[in-house]
C-alpha cells in the first residue's frame, strides 16, 4: 500500500503562555488519501485551526509542535523544515475565514495571482494573467478579465472566498485546507461555496480538508469525518454512518443540538457546561464534566477503538444512547 | 353590547423607514441617502416571538435600532404597548428605553470587562433609579442572576472568567433588569457554538413563559429561529417580502427568496445534503443607493417576470394571516 498523502501522527502542540501551557492539540492521528475529503469538526478551541496550522508548518512561538509527527507522502516534514516550506503554497494550499487577512488590500487581485504564479509556477506576466482569468472563471468569476483589474474591497464577501480559492488553486495544490471557509457567509453564499468546492473537488481530484463548526457544512462536502473535542478526537468515521448513528456521546450531542428545519420538539438539547480549559486539562475523558453517562471509569483515557461502523469513537461506553432521558424531558 | 378592545401588541411597527447618509461624513462628504429599510410593518403581540431573519446588509439591526430608537426614522411609527413613540425625546426617552431592551450578538463586545457581574447587572436598575439602596441592589441582582441560571457566586466576578453562553446569560441578566415587556435580540446566539446556542435559546424560551416577555428575534439563518419564534419576518434589501406562522413559512414558503433561504440552510443529513437541487440564487444584494424599480428580488430570482422587474409586489395576504410580496407566489 502507498502511503497517504498526509499522514499525522500523535501530533502535540502547546502554548507557552503566562498562565501556563495550553494544551492546544494533544495527541492527533488522522490520514488523508489522495482525493479525499475529510471535515474536521469541533466546538471552538477544540485544537482544529492549530492542528492545520500545524500541517502547513505555521506554528510559531509562544506555540511549539511538543510531539508527534508530519508526513507527506511517507516523507517526514517536522525533520524537513526547507522541504516543508517549499510544500506550503504549492502542494498544500490553505483557505481562511477571513479573505481579507490573507490579501493585500492596495493591490489588484489579479497582480496577487499573477505574483503568486510567477513566484511558483515560474510563468511569464501574460501567460500568469491568462491562467488568472481562467482560474477566475473556473471559480465562477463572471467577467474574469475586468475583476482581476480591482482591489479585493471591490469583491463581496463571497466573491471574495472565491478570490482566495483561485488563489489557492493556482499552484495546483494536491491538498486544500479550508479553514471556516464559509463561516462569515450568508446560507445562501455559503451554500455556493460548498457547491463549488464540491466542483473543483471532483473535477481536479483535490484532496480537502474542511475545518468548519457547522455539521451540514461538513455532510455536503465530506466523505469522512473527525470530530474533536479538547484537542483530541474523540470519533472518526465515514460521514454518513457516523452522522447517523454517533457512538460517542460528544459527537451525539453536538448532532443533536445542531438545528432542524423539520424537528418536532419544541425545545432544543442543549449540551449543559462548557469545554474544560486547556491549561491543565484533565488527564482522563475530558467530556466527563459534560456527559451525561459518564462515571468513574472514565476518570482513565479511552483509547480510540473501533466502532464496528467503520469508524473509531474515543469513549467506554460507545454506542449508548447517552441523550435519551434528556430526549424524553425535551419533548414533554 | 360594545366589542372589548383588543388590548395593544407589546410593539407595533407601522410603515418604517430609515436613512442613512452614503459614504464617509465630512465637510466634502456627499448628502445622498439611501433607504436602509422601507415600509416596513409588523407587530409583536404580549408573550409572542417574531423571527427576524434576512441575510447581512438586508437591514435587520437598522430595524431593530429604529425601535429602540437609536437610528433616526425618515417614515413611519413605531408603538410600545400602544403608546405612539416615534418622536418620543429626552426625559420620555430615557423612560422608555428602560421598557425595551438589547441583547447583542457578542457577548464579548457588549460587557464591560472592568465591572464585575454585580456592577454589570445592577447598572441600569441604578441609573434608572429602582433601587433605595445597595442592599436592595444586591438582592435584584442575585434574584437575576438566578433567573438565568448562573451560579450564586458569579456576582463577584468579571466577564472573562466566564464561557460565551455564561456570558450572553449575563447580558440577558442586565436586560431583565428592569422588567422590561419587550427584548430586541439581534442575533443573540450567532457567535456562540451549537452545543450552547441551545442554552440560550431554551432560557429565552423560559423567561418569556416566566415573564410574559415580547421578543423580536434576529437571525440571519432559518434554522435558529424555528424554535423560539412564533411567527417570522423575512426581510429582503430593507424590505418585508413575507411574514406569517412558523410552520407556514417552514411548511409552505410563498416567497421565492424564503424558498432559496430554506434550500440554504445546511442539515447534518449527508445523502440529503448531497442530493439537495438548490434553489440558491446566484447574485448579491442589490445596491441600495439605486434599487431596482420593480421587485428588489427579481435581479436573482428564478421566477421573474416582466411585471416584476416593472412594479413593486405589494405585501399582501396569499392565505389567511400569510403575507408576502411577490406576483408569483409559490
Ligand atoms: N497563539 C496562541 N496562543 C495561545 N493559545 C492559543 C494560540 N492559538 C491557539 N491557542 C489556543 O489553542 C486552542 C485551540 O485553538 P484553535 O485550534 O484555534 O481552536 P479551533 O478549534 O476553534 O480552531 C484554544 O484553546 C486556543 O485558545
Ligand atoms: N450607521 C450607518 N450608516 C450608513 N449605512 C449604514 C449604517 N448602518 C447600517 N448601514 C447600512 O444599511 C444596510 C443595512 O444594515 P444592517 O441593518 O446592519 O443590516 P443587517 O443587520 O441585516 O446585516 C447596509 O447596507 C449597511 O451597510
Ligand atoms: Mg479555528
Ligand atoms: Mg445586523
Amino acid at each position: 500500500m502507498s502511503a497517504p498523502l498526509l499522514a499525522i501522527d500523535h501530533l502535540e502542540v502547546v502554548f507557552d503562555t503566562r498562565g501556563g501551557a495550553v494544551e492546544a492539540v494533544r495527541g492527533v492521528s488522522l490520514a488523508v488519501a489522495r482525493g479525499e475529503t475529510l471535515g474536521l469538526v469541533g466546538e471552538s478551541g477544540c485544537g482544529k485551526s492549530v492542528t492545520a496550522q500545524a500541517v502547513m508548518g505555521l506554528i510559531d512561538p509562544p506555540g511549539r509542535i511538543l510531539a508527534g509527527d508530519i508526513r507527506w507522502e511517507g516523507r517526514s516534514l517536522t525533520r524537513d523544515p526547507k522541504g516543508w516550506a517549499r510544500l506550503r503554497g504549492s502542494e498544500i494550499a490553505m483557505v481562511f475565514q477571513d479573505p481579507m487577512t490573507s490579501l493585500n488590500p492596495l493591490m489588484s487581485v489579479g497582480d496577487q495571482i499573477v505574483e503568486t504564479l510567477r513566484y511558483h509556477k515560474r510563468l511569464g506576466r501574460s501567460a500568469a494573467r491568462r491562467r488568472a482569468a481562467e482560474l477566475f472563471g473556473q471559480v465562477g468569476i463572471g467577467a474574469p478579465e475586468r475583476r482581476l483589474d480591482q482591489l479585493p474591497h471591490e469583491f463581496s464577501g463571497g466573491m471574495r472566498q472565491r478570490v482566495m480559492i483561485a488563489m489557492a488553486l493556482a499552484c495546483e495544490p494536491k491538498l486544500l485546507i479550508a479553514d471556516e471557509p464559509t463561516t462569515a457567509l450568508d446560507v445562501t453564499v455559503q451554500a455556493q461555496i460548498v457547491d463549488l468546492l464540491n466542483e473543483l473537488q471532483a473535477e481536479l481530484g483535490l484532496a480537502i480538508i474542511l475545518i468548519t463548526h457547522d455539521l451540514g457544512v461538513a455532510a455536503g462536502l465530506c466523505r469522512d469525518v473527525a470530530v474533536m473535542y479538547a484537542g483530541r478526537i474523540v470519533e472518526m468515521g465515514p460521514i454518513d454512518t457516523l452522522f447517523a448513528a454517533p457512538a460517542h456521546p460528544y459527537s451525539q450531542g453536538l448532532l443533536r443540538s445542531t438545528p432542524t428545519l423539520t424537528a418536532s420538539e419544541r425545545r432544543l438539547v442543549a449540551i449543559p457546561g462548557a469545554p474544560p480549559r486547556l491549561i491543565g486539562p484533565p488527564t482522563g475523558c475530558a467530556f466527563l464534566a459534560r456527559c451525561p453517562i459518564g462515571d468513574e471509569a472514565c476518570r482513565r483515557l479511552p483509547p480510540l477503538a473501533p466502532t464496528g461502523a467503520g469508524g473509531r469513537a474515543a469513549c467506554f461506553k460507545a454506542g449508548r444512547d447517552a441523550w435519551a432521558d434528556a430526549r424524553e424531558a425535551a419533548a414533554n | 353590547m360594545p366589542e372589548p378592545t383588543p388590548p395593544a401588541p407589546t410593539l407595533a411597527v407601522e410603515d418604517l423607514a430609515v436613512e442613512y447618509r452614503v459614504g464617509q461624513s465630512g465637510f466634502l462628504a456627499s448628502r445622498q441617502t439611501f433607504r436602509a429599510v422601507e415600509g416596513v410593518t409588523f407587530a409583536i403581540a404580549r408573550g409572542e416571538t417574531l423571527g427576524l431573519v434576512g441575510e447581512s446588509g438586508s437591514g435587520k439591526s437598522t430595524v431593530g435600532r429604529a425601535i429602540l430608537r437609536r437610528a433616526p426614522l425618515a417614515a413611519g411609527r413605531v408603538l410600545l404597548e400602544g403608546e405612539d413613540i416615534s418622536h418620543a425625546r429626552g426625559r420620555q426617552l430615557q423612560r422608555l428605553r428602560a421598557r425595551m431592551q438589547l441583547v447583542l450578538q457578542d457577548p464579548y463586545a457588549s460587557l464591560n470587562p472592568r465591572m464585575s457581574v454585580a456592577d454589570i447587572v445592577a447598572e441600569p436598575l441604578i441609573v434608572h433609579r429602582r433601587v433605595a439602596s445597595k442592599a436592595q441592589a444586591r438582592a435584584r441582582v442575585a434574584e437575576l442572576l438566578h433567573l438565568v441560571g448562573l451560579p450564586e457566586d458569579a456576582h463577584t466576578r468579571y466577564p472573562h472568567a466566564f464561557s460565551g453562553g455564561q456570558r450572553q446569560r449575563i447580558g440577558i441578566a442586565r436586560a431583565l433588569a428592569l422588567e422590561p415587556p419587550l427584548i430586541v435580540a439581534d442575533e443573540p446566539v450567532s457567535a456562540l457554538d451549537v452545543s450552547v446556542r441551545a442554552q440560550v435559546i431554551n432560557l429565552m424560551q423560559d423567561l418569556q413563559e416566566k415573564l410574559g416577555l415580547s421578543y423580536l428575534c434576529i437571525a440571519h439563518d432559518l434554522a435558529i429561529v424555528r424554535h423560539i419564534s412564533h411567527r417570522i419576518a423575512i426581510l429582503y434589501a430593507g424590505r418585508v417580502v413575507e411574514i406569517a406562522g412558523r410552520d407556514a413559512i417552514y411548511d409552505a414558503p410563498k416567497h421565492p427568496y424564503t424558498e432559496a433561504l430554506l434550500a440554504a440552510v445546511p442539515v447534518t443529513d449527508p445523502a440529503v445534503q448531497r442530493g439537495r437541487a438548490r434553489a440558491v440564487p446566484r447574485g448579491e444584494l442589490p445596491d441600495l443607493t439605486r434599487p431596482p424599480p420593480g421587485c428588489r428580488y427579481a435581479p436573482r430570482c428564478p421566477r421573474a417576470s416582466d411585471l416584476c422587474h416593472a412594479r413593486q409586489p405589494p405585501l399582501e395576504a396569499k392565505a389567511p394571516g400569510h403575507l408576502a410580496a411577490c406576483w408569483h407566489p409559490g
